[in-house]
C-alpha cells in the first residue's frame, strides 16, 4: 500500500471542504469514480458531517483555524488495483491566508508540508481580488460618452486621503504566488511538487462563458500565477482543473436539481480527462504513476 | 513533530525560526514549538542578494535619478505588467520582494481610495536595498535571469552628484552591470529646468566614474521618463539637445551607453500606451554580461516591438556606444 499525503490549500471559502465532501461521496460508491474506498474508515464522523450537508444542498461546515481535521482513507485505484493510504489534511483558509499576511506558519503545517506528495490549490472564481488600477478605470471611463457640463462648475472638492496599504487586499494571484514560493523555499518537498490547481464552482464560470477551458481561464484571470508555475517546471508539476463539487449554486435550487442523483451532481473539466463526471480525477492525477 | 533546530536546517536564507520562550519557574508546562517565521517579502539587503545570486544568473541594476523622475513608478509598472500579462516577450518566474512591489503599487490601485494614481516615493536610506525579479524570455524559456534593482531615493541622487565619498559609499555600484539614470522628461520642456537636469546628470555621471565607484564595464543607460509629455517638435528638439549635451560632456566615461525613453503611466493614452518602452528597457537587463552590449533597438526587436513603437524609437530615440 502506497502512503500518500497531499494537502488541500487555498484562501478561505475557496471550495476545499466542498471538494473533500464530494470526493468522499464519489470514492465511497460512484460507479464512474476511478478511485474507490477499500475499507470504511474507523472514524467517519467528520466525513459523515460533510456528507449530510452536501446531500442536503446546504453549505458544508467551513474549516476554520483550530478546527482543522485530517481525513485518512484507504483507497484503491480501479485501473490497476493499486492501493493507497491517503491522508488529506483539511487546512483552514485562515491558516493558508496567514502565510501571506502574517509571514509565518505553525510547526504542524511544516510537518504536513514536509514529504507531502502534492497539493490541490483552490481558487474560487467569484472570490478573487483582481487589484484593479486607477489607470484602468480612468481609461474605461474615457471611452464612455462624456456628459455635457450643466450649470455652474462644481467647486473643487478636497482630495481623498489614501487608505493604508493592507496585505489582505493584495491581488489574489500575488498572494498565491508568494505562498507557493514560500512553500517551495521552506518545505522539504519532493520536487517537482505535484500541484493541481482547482478552479472551484466551475459551473459559475460556464454560466457566463460556456466554452471556457480551466487553464485558459486561469491564464486570463491570473496570468502571473500561470507564468510562475510554467516557468518553474523543476519545482512544480501543475495541471489546472475546473471542478463543480457542489454541482449547483445552493441559492438557485430547483426540483429538477434536487432530484439529481448524488453521483451525477459533480463536473470536472481539464485537458485530456476521461470522464467529466468523476470528481476524483484531480486526486488520480496527483497519485498517478509516470 | 519537528524540533525547532531540525526545522532551521531546512530553511533558506532569510527564513528563521522564532526561538521558543524560556519557561519561567512558575510555568512548568513545556513551551509550545515556535512558529516558523518566513521571509518578509520586503526589499532585500545586499547580503541577501549575494545568497540568491548563487542560484541563478543575475543582473544588478542601480536605478538613480532626481526626486520625482519616475523611478518608483517605473518599477511599479514592471510589476503591474507582469501581473496583467502586458509584456510580449518576457514572462514572470518569481520574486522574493512581492510585498515590496505591492506596497509600491498601492497608491495606483482602487484599493487606495484615491482618484488619481500616485506612487509612494522611495524612502531615503543609508542602507542598500533591492527589488528582485526572476524573468524568462519567451524565446529562451529555460534561461531565467534574476534582476536585482536598487532604487536610489532622489535625495540620494543629490548627494551622489556632489561627492566622490558618497559614490564610493554605495558598495553595490562596484558590482552594478547597469547604471540606469532616469531623467524627468517633463523637466526637459522648459529651458531652465532642462539645463539643470543636464548639469545634474553630467555631474552625477562624472562623479561616479571619476571616483572609481563603478566598474569600467558598467553599462550606462540614460532613460528619459514621461515621454508622453514630449510629443511636440520643440520637446523632441529639447530631447535631442539633452542627449548631445550629455554625450559631449561625459566624454569617454561610460564607453557603453544607451539612451532610452519610457512612459510608464502616460496620461494621453491615445498616442502612447501604458508602459511604453518599459519592456524594451527590461529586456536590456536580461542579456548576460559576456554578450555584446544590447541597445534599445536590439532589445525592442527581442520584445517584438510594434511598428508604431519602432517608428517612434527610430525617430525620437537613439542609441550610441
Amino acid at each position: 500500500m502506497n502512503a500518500t499525503r497531499f494537502l488541500l490549500m487555498g484562501p478561505a471559502e475557496s471550495g476545499k471542504t466542498s471538494f473533500l465532501a464530494a470526493f468522499w461521496i464519489y470514492a465511497n460508491g460512484a460507479a464512474q469514480a476511478g478511485l474507490t474506498v477499500k475499507c470504511h474508515p474507523q472514524d467517519s464522523a467528520y466525513l459523515d458531517e460533510l456528507q449530510q450537508a452536501w446531500l442536503n444542498f446546504t453549505k458544508v461546515p467551513r474549516t476554520s483555524a483550530g478546527t482543522e481535521r485530517s481525513v485518512e482513507l484507504e483507497i484503491i485505484r480501479k485501473a490497476d488495483q493499486a492501493g493507497f493510504n491517503l491522508t488529506i489534511p483539511d487546512l483552514s483558509g485562515e491558516t493558508f491566508g496567514e502565510i501571506w499576511t502574517h509571514r509565518h506558519w505553525t510547526p504542524q503545517f511544516q510537518t504536513l508540508l514536509d514529504g507531502s506528495g502534492g497539493a490541490l490549490l483552490f481558487v474560487h472564481p467569484e472570490k478573487i481580488e483582481d487589484g484593479e488600477t486607477l489607470q484602468d478605470v480612468q481609461e474605461l471611463q474615457a471611452q464612455l460618452p462624456q456628459p455635457e457640463p450643466a450649470g455652474e462648475p462644481m467647486p473643487p472638492t478636497e482630495k481623498p486621503k489614501s487608505a493604508p496599504f493592507d496585505l489582505a487586499k493584495v491581488p489574489t494571484q500575488i498572494q498565491l504566488i508568494d505562498s507557493l514560493q514560500l512553500v517551495a523555499e521552506t518545505g522539504k518537498l519532493n520536487q517537482p511538487f505535484r500541484l493541481g490547481v482547482i478552479v472551484s464552482a466551475w459551473d459559475s464560470v460556464l454560466a457566463t462563458q460556456a466554452t471556457a477551458k480551466p487553464e485558459s481561464w486561469l491564464k486570463l484571470r491570473m496570468p502571473a500565477l500561470v507564468s510562475y508555475l510554467a516557468n518553474n517546471p523543476e519545482v512544480f508539476d501543475f495541471k489546472v482543473f475546473g471542478v463543480s463539487a457542489q454541482g449547483v449554486d445552493y441559492g438557485k435550487l430547483t426540483p429538477e436539481i434536487e432530484n439529481t442523483p448524488p453521483h451525477a451532481r459533480c463536473r470536472v473539466a481539464a485537458d485530456g480527462i476521461a470522464d467529466p463526471t468523476d470528481v476524483t480525477i484531480p486526486v488520480q492525477w496527483l497519485i498517478r504513476q509516470e | 513533530m519537528l524540533a525547532p533546530t531540525g526545522l532551521a536546517k531546512g530553511l533558506v536564507m532569510s527564513t528563521t525560526v522564532n526561538p521558543a520562550p524560556t519557561p519561567s519557574p512558575a510555568s512548568a508546562k513545556p513551551a509550545a514549538p515556535a512558529d516558523v517565521t518566513l521571509r518578509s517579502g520586503g526589499l532585500l539587503s545586499l547580503a541577501e542578494t549575494s545568497d540568491l545570486a548563487r542560484a541563478t544568473p543575475t543582473t544588478l541594476v542601480t536605478m538613480v535619478g532626481p526626486p520625482d523622475a519616475g523611478k518608483s513608478t517605473l518599477l511599479a509598472t514592471v510589476h503591474e505588467c507582469f501581473r496583467q500579462n502586458r509584456f510580449q516577450a518576457l514572462t514572470f518566474s518569481g520574486s522574493r520582494t512581492l510585498v515590496a512591489f505591492e506596497e509600491l503599487c498601492h497608491l495606483s490601485r482602487i484599493a487606495s481610495g484615491l482618484e488619481d494614481p500616485d506612487t509612494q516615493r522611495t524612502k531615503f536610506s543609508d542602507e542598500e536595498y533591492f527589488y528582485h525579479l526572476t524573468v524568462n524570455r519567451t524565446d529562451e524559456p529555460s534561461s531565467p535571469r534574476s534582476l536585482f534593482v536598487m532604487d536610489v531615493a532622489g535625495e540620494g541622487f543629490d548627494g551622489l552628484r556632489k561627492s566622490h565619498e558618497n559614490c564610493l559609499a554605495i558598495t553595490s555600484l562596484k558590482r552594478t552591470e547597469f547604471l540606469t539614470l532616469l531623467i524627468d522628461g517633463d523637466k526637459l520642456r522648459v529651458a531652465k529646468e532642462r539645463y539643470t537636469a543636464i548639469e545634474d546628470a553630467v555631474n552625477f555621471l562624472k562623479c561616479v566614474w571619476d571616483s572609481g565607484a563603478a566598474k569600467p564595464e558598467c553599462k550606462l543607460q540614460v532613460v528619459v521618463t514621461k515621454v508622453d509629455k514630449l510629443q511636440d517638435e520643440a520637446a523632441k528638439a529639447a530631447l535631442a539637445e539633452m542627449k548631445v549635451a550629455i554625450e559631449r560632456r561625459i566624454e569617454t566615461r561610460f564607453p557603453t551607453r544607451t539612451f532610452l525613453e519610457v512612459a510608464a503611466r502616460p496620461k494621453n493614452g491615445d498616442h502612447i500606451h501604458t508602459a511604453h518602452g518599459v519592456e524594451t528597457l527590461l529586456a536590456t537587463w536580461l542579456v548576460p554580461p559576456s554578450s555584446p552590449p544590447v541597445d534599445g533597438a536590439a532589445a525592442a526587436a527581442l520584445t517584438g516591438e510594434r511598428e508604431s513603437e519602432a517608428f517612434q524609437r527610430r525617430h525620437f530615440t537613439s542609441a550610441s556606444k
